[in-house]
């Protein structure tokens, strides 16, 4: 029964697509010195997800949610426990070898990179052993180089590099072969504002020209609204919430941030928004635009007579996924 | 103190969580190499050879404490891997000098071997009627001073490892190659040609397995090699204090 | 074929890299050389040395100790030359520091990466070189006639060395599938094992213990049995396809011990990682 459904359901021609996919891990705790105990980690339940050609999509949530085991499954590194994981129609542990051609996969923690060579040599490697048609080769080099500029240490040891090259050189080796579907796990670790635009600017780039379908992780939210169009959001090993950023912000509602400049005692609520935070006369009151009408709220402003200084802000991204994920823990 | 004994509490727990299943294959593995040699010895004996006045059974104590004493009498602290990976950089976030840090982990890591291999040897090899009652009282200044030794040595190798740029694989394989046949931890110097054994047991190397074992087992000078051992360690700790110090900056820079 | 071709690529971009890193940093290189000569030769001085001190050892004169020296130096050293770099000999740190996935990344398949990945024609030539000229010296001092035959049934030897070195450390390298950390160095054990022990002729052992050390625990197949029958002390018999028949029963139980322990890897993966060399 379980298996006709899964077969009636599949997408062949997704890109990805996980159906009711589980893996389970035994892990080993010590209790003292001479007492140990095994104890069976759900890293993934019941997950189902897929991606269509072109879609660029954020995989979220909180640490040990089961991101890096998603992505392990995907380039056929694990296997799943049960349910099915498939990319480019295909099962990743079966058909490792040609799906890697057609896919690019970077963990931020770990580099491709030949430590001892300048970095050119793991480009000319990676050539071979992709078999890479020279053509292309020459074209993404030209292009990766100007995109992520690459120039300036081209030529240097890759054992030299600063952390935010690093991560540059290898988003380029990445994407190196021209892949249709690029897996990346927290592609921006470490990176400077500047590194990360140029990151972001590269991988939006290549999304909307050549459809390239991209799934990635990040703990900087605010970078993956800025990347992508759709969320995935994974708690505990279960799929928690799958759609669009306006949508998931309808669920966990419209957050709004009003500041507030005044002198004197703040009043301790507006319309009954409870006021969060003073810092240096700047008062911040917190609220849901879908539960309280502008009016309302207006009309409470009004009454305030020492206010000097008004603002009206989004609430960041990050406090709504802090929420979100303080809600999801209790 | 404290902080000496939570970090080696630590480091030997670390290994424990490894399960003495795990490890005791590679301790059986170096036992059945002690084995091995001492068979060799006996071949020796055997084909009627001259062991240089000296009986089998001293060469087979002698390889056995060699096996036994091993962490002891060839120090490895962590230090060259940790210069190589960058992790000797955290070591200077830490409230302790670094060689109370170093040698609390190093230490530390005596106790699994010691209990694994050494204990069950000694045990074995004293059943089998092996004597390893050491012939000298001098046998336990020795020791201590090639632990101190071997402590400025390790030291030394780690700021040649600086020095080359970072290039861990070429000194290590060169500190184990030279310390294997010069330092007398394989082959008694008692067993060399052309008398290299009494140059070898005077170097700073010899200083280091050959001087205790030999003064244990009877195949050695007691006093000539404790004063070998005491001038290497007052010409050898000055030199790697002032090594250390002048690679201190290669070392947190290579190191971060 | 196209496996074959792909492994020749392999080897060519490997042969490459490695000949460009001696070019590029010339002063790492020769300290490297000089280190690893230096090792060498000491690492074979002991025995050497007790030859010369006893007038042979194990029944071979100092003479054919030189030979039998010249030939694991020369064995080792190419199979040092073929898997030495990248750790792809020591599998079980690659296996161990959860560095197989770099590999699984990559679109070839596995054995071919792991025949070609090590390989090192360039910097990893010293121990070869330095095992050719000891054998040379050791036939000159011998007069060893050297026919075609002789020199084929030697370069057998050598590759049933390699066979043997590799075969033992992917046999006992697979515990790292399920036990990463603690078995992490068990590669290097076995290594040093044979390195210490394979240079020692083993005559005058009880044959319970020539036995073990010539199947279980190859030792005596590292240098003594080929030199044995190289110098012509073994005319015929099956000892002759003794280091042929081990280097294989080695090779594939190996084989099934690492894919066995790589359907685990499918199953658990490997709950650590450290990366290849850039300081964490």
């Amino acid at each position: 029964m379980q298996k006709s459904a899964v077969t009636d359901t599949r997408i062949w021609d997704s890109v990805i697509e996980l159906q009711n996919t589980v893996k389970t891990y035994e892990q080993k705790q010590v209790i003292s010195l001479f007492k140990r105990q095994r104890v069976q980690v759900n890293a993934l339940n019941d997950v189902s997800f897929c991606l269509q050609k072109g879609d660029f999509c954020a995989y979220a949530g909180p640490n040990g949610a089961g991101k890096s085991t998603t992505f392990k499954l995907l380039s056929g590194m694990l296997t799943p426990t049960s349910g099915q994981v498939r990319v480019f129609g295909k099962d990743p542990t079966q058909e490792r070898i040609p799906l890697m051609k057609r896919t690019g996969i970077l963990f931020g923690n770990r580099s491709e990179l030949w430590w001892d060579h300048p970095v050119s040599a793991s480009f000319q490697w990676k050539k071979v052993v992709w078999d890479i048609d020279e053509r292309i080769y020459q074209r993404n080099v030209e292009r990766l180089t100007a995109l992520l500029d690459l120039d300036d240490f081209w030529h240097a040891f890759a054992r030299e590099l600063s952390l935010g090259q690093r991560m540059r050189a290898n988003l380029a080796l990445t994407l190196l072969h021209s892949p249709e579907l690029v897996l990346l796990d927290e592609p921006t670790l470490g990176l400077d504002v500047l590194a990360k635009r140029q990151m972001i600017a590269c991988l939006k780039q290549l999304n909307r020209e050549e459809g390239v379908t991209i799934l990635v992780t990040s703990h900087d939210l605010d970078d993956l609204r800025e990347m992508t169009r759709r969320i995935v959001l994974i708690n505990q090993g279960k799929l928690a919430f799958d759609g669009g950023y306006e949508e998931l912000l309808h669920i966990t509602g419209d957050r709004r941030v009003l500041r507030l400049r005044c002198e004197g005692q703040p009043p301790a609520s507006l319309a009954g928004i409870p006021l969060v935070s003073v810092e240096d006369g700047l008062c911040s009151y917190e609220y849901d635009a879908c539960s309280i009408s502008t009016e309302r709220l207006f009309t409470a402003l009004s009454t305030i007579k020492s206010a000097s200084d008004i603002e009206l802000t989004n609430s960041p991204i990050e406090s709504v996924f802090a929420e979100l994920y303080q809600r999801w823990r209790s | 103190m404290k902080a000496y004994f939570a970090t080696a509490r630590l480091c030997v727990l670390e290994k424990s969580y490894f399960g003495l299943a795990n490890v005791i294959g590679q301790y059986l593995l170096k036992a059945a190499g002690v084995g091995a040699l001492l068979l060799i010895w006996r071949s020796l004996a055997a084909q009627g050879a001259d062991l240089g006045g000296f009986t089998l059974e001293q060469f087979y104590s002698y390889t056995l404490l060699s096996a036994m004493l091993a962490p002891l009498l060839d120090i490895h602290t962590p230090a060259t891997g940790w210069l190589h990976d960058g992790t000797m950089l955290s070591l200077y976030l830490r409230p302790s000098s670094l060689f109370s840090q170093l040698s609390a982990y190093t230490v530390a890591g005596w106790v699994i071997p010691l209990l694994t291999l050494s204990l069950p040897l000694g045990v074995t090899a004293s059943l089998c009627g092996v004597n390893l009652t050491p012939q000298s009282p001098w046998f336990f200044p020795s020791l201590l001073m090639t632990i101190s030794l071997g402590f400025a040595v390790d030291f030394l190798f780690a700021c040649l490892m600086i020095r080359l740029r970072n290039l861990e694989w070429p000194v290590r394989c060169l500190r184990d190659s030279l310390t294997a046949i010069f330092s007398g931890s394989l082959i008694p110097f008692a067993a060399l040609p052309w008398n290299i054994g009494r140059v070898l047991e005077l170097s700073p190397l010899g200083a280091l397995a050959g001087a205790p074992l030999a003064i244990c087992t009877g195949l050695g000078d007691a006093r000539e090699l404790v004063v070998a051992q005491l001038v290497w360690n007052a010409v050898l700790w000055p030199l790697t204090l002032l090594c250390l110090r002048h690679s201190r900056e290669r070392m947190v820079s290579f190191g971060g | 074929m196209d496996n074959l071709k792909g492994l020749f690529s392999l080897y060519g971009l490997y042969g490459k890299m490695d000949l460009r890193w001696a070019i590029q940093d010339p002063g790492t290189f020769a300290m490297v050389v000089a280190s690893e000569t230096i090792g060498n030769i000491a690492s074979i001085l002991g025995v050497m040395l007790l030859a010369l001190r006893f007038g042979g050892v194990g029944g071979l004169t100092t003479d054919e100790i030189l030979f039998m020296l010249g030939f694991f130096q020369m064995a080792d050293g190419l199979t040092f030359m073929l898997f030495g770099s990248l750790n792809v000999m020591h599998i079980s740190r690659r296996v161990g520091r959860g560095q197989l996935d770099h590999m699984l990344i990559q679109p070839r398949p596995l054995w071919m990466q792991l025949m070609a990945e090590g390989f090192m024609p360039v910097s990893g030539s010293y121990g070869l070189l330095t095992g050719i000229i000891l054998t040379c010296i050791a036939c000159a001092r011998l007069q060893l006639t050297v026919s075609i035959p002789w020199l084929f049934l030697l370069l057998i030897y050598i590759l049933c060395h390699a066979a043997l070195s590799v075969g033992q450390m992917y046999l006992y390298g697979a515990a790292a599938f399920y036990r990463p950390v603690a078995c992490e160095e068990i590669s290097s054990v076995i290594c040093d094992l044979n390195t210490q022990l394979g240079k020692f002729p083993l005559a005058g052992l009880p044959p319970w213990m020539t036995m073990i050390l010539t199947t279980l625990l190859p030792v005596g197949l590292a240098a003594y049995i080929p030199s044995l029958i190289l110098l012509h002390k073994f005319q015929k018999g099956p000892i002759l396809a003794l280091p042929l028949a081990v280097a294989a029963a080695f090779l594939i139980a190996a084989s099934y011990a690492f894919r066995k322990g790589l359907h685990y890897y499918a199953k658990v993966s490997c709950n650590r990682y450290k990366d290849m060399g850039f300081r964490n």
